[in-house]
């Protein structure tokens, strides 16, 4: 008896555990957006104030996850890398053009061009962050219920 | 040093002594030009060549790809320099631009089209200034200017002899680098720097901020005697040099001796303030 209860767990829980790694694509694109719209945030912060050289200000703040490795390969090579499954290739199109105009101007133009993608930085991590919440807690209730009807089929 | 230079031309200055490299000059669809050990060279893909014939030629691009290395590929935050016609590069490197000035409301924007660089590597040669200083600060820190053309070693030698005066007497040197090449180099424990502000600025600020009793600058032009005089009224010596060859060209005899190259660092002759010669 005691044997199909642990194995129904095992189940339920396994199957929220896919739930959960399912919805990892909608976590991803939250923490990306967010450390984007931060890095475009500190940048105009930059441009307005001590206006260090792009390679100091690039060191001088840690990014994470994928927006780390991005930032990371901008700075070695001036080639940003958007090899990601969760970007759409609009997206990583805006994403090239955004980080091809990086330091490409006076503080003047550099100002105009990245206050102007505030907005839509605002408007992408906004939108990931309502998909996140929603699609993640979707994803761990249809692995919970996936879980249950393994168990009454099976066990 | 020179690390914001395009692969072909960085392989080609290793085959040079960079020891002896003062300048390079980068002109688009040209040879590359050189002042090696005091001559102008012929540059080719492995070292000096013999004729313009056998040089690299530079491309437009690698002109405007040098540029915007040696920026720290970020115009915004050398727009200034841009605006006065030249960038100074991470070690030092005093690059001048040529190329098409934008104006705006009057005064210049930015430089465009850029079709020339010309770049000065900057050399710290410790003692330069050993004979200066033995002749004319021994008994006394007295106001100089060094005079000569460009290209010289003025800039090398005030380097040098801040760093003596500071490890000598201990002096708070204030060393107003309006172009960034001064400080490209050892100037002593008692140094303060103030990078890319206007003579007047730096001088007038620096002397009420840092309460200097030295202040050492570069490439004085006629407007900057009012704020060196300000300076020596204040009781503060002043070190500096000018694009200048003769005593009796200087705008304004302010200074307590006068220092006149002959050639690549050669001192030449030594003036008091009435021009009359120091032995």
């Amino acid at each position: 008896m005691w044997i199909k209860f642990l194995l129904s767990g095992l189940i339920i829980a396994f199957c929220i555990l896919l739930g959960y790694l399912a919805a990892n694509k909608y976590r991803a694109r939250k923490k990306f957006f967010a450390q984007m719209e931060a890095f475009n945030g500190r940048y105009l912060n930059e441009l307005s104030y001590s206006r260090k050289p792009l390679g100091e200000f690039l060191s001088a703040y840690t990014y994470t996850g994928d927006f780390a490795k991005t930032v990371e390969s901008f700075a070695k090579t001036r080639q940003p890398s958007f090899k990601y499954s969760f970007l759409t290739k609009e997206e990583k199109n805006e994403c090239a053009d955004y980080f091809s105009m990086l330091g490409k101007g006076d503080s003047f133009s550099q100002s105009d061009y990245f206050a102007a993608k505030k907005t839509y930085l605002a408007e992408k991590k906004a939108v990931s962050e309502k998909e996140c919440k929603a699609r993640g807690s979707l994803y761990l209730k249809l692995g919970l219920l996936a879980g249950l009807a393994f168990v009454i089929l099976i066990v | 040093m020179l690390e914001f230079l395009p692969p072909r031309i960085a392989t080609a200055v290793r085959y040079i002594n960079l020891n002896l490299l003062y300048e390079l000059r980068l002109r688009a669809d040209k040879p590359l030009y050189a002042n090696y050990g005091g001559k102008f060279v012929w540059l080719g893909a492995q070292g000096v060549a013999a004729s313009a014939s056998e040089a690299m030629l530079i491309s437009r691009g690698e002109v405007e790809d040098t540029l915007f290395a040696a920026s720290g590929f970020c115009v915004y935050s050398v727009e200034n320099q841009i605006r006065r016609g030249f960038v100074t590069a991470a070690c030092g490197e005093r690059i001048g631009i040529c190329g098409t000035v934008v104006y705006e409301h009057g005064a210049v924007h930015s430089v465009r089209d850029v079709t020339s660089l010309c770049i000065r590597i900057p050399h710290e040669i410790r003692g330069c200034a050993d004979s200066i200083y033995r002749k004319c600060l021994s008994d006394e820190i007295r106001s100089l200017l060094i005079l000569a053309p460009p290209g010289e070693g003025k800039t090398t030698i005030l380097r040098d002899l801040t760093r003596l005066v500071s490890e000598k007497t201990a002096m708070n040197i204030l060393v107003v680098d309006e172009r960034g090449e001064l400080s490209a180099g050892e100037l002593g424990r008692t140094a303060d720097v103030v990078r890319f502000a206007d003579k007047r600025t730096a001088f007038c600020e620096g002397i009420r901020a840092m309460r200097p009793e030295l202040i050492v600058t570069d490439e004085l032009l006629r407007e900057d005697y009012a704020a060196v005089r300000r300076a020596l009224v204040s009781g503060i010596v002043v070190f500096a040099s000018a694009h200048l060859k003769r005593y009796k060209d200087v705008p304004e005899k302010i200074f307590a001796r006068y220092v006149i190259l002959n050639g690549l660092g050669e001192v030449g002759e030594i003036l008091d303030k009435d021009g009359s010669h120091v032995d």
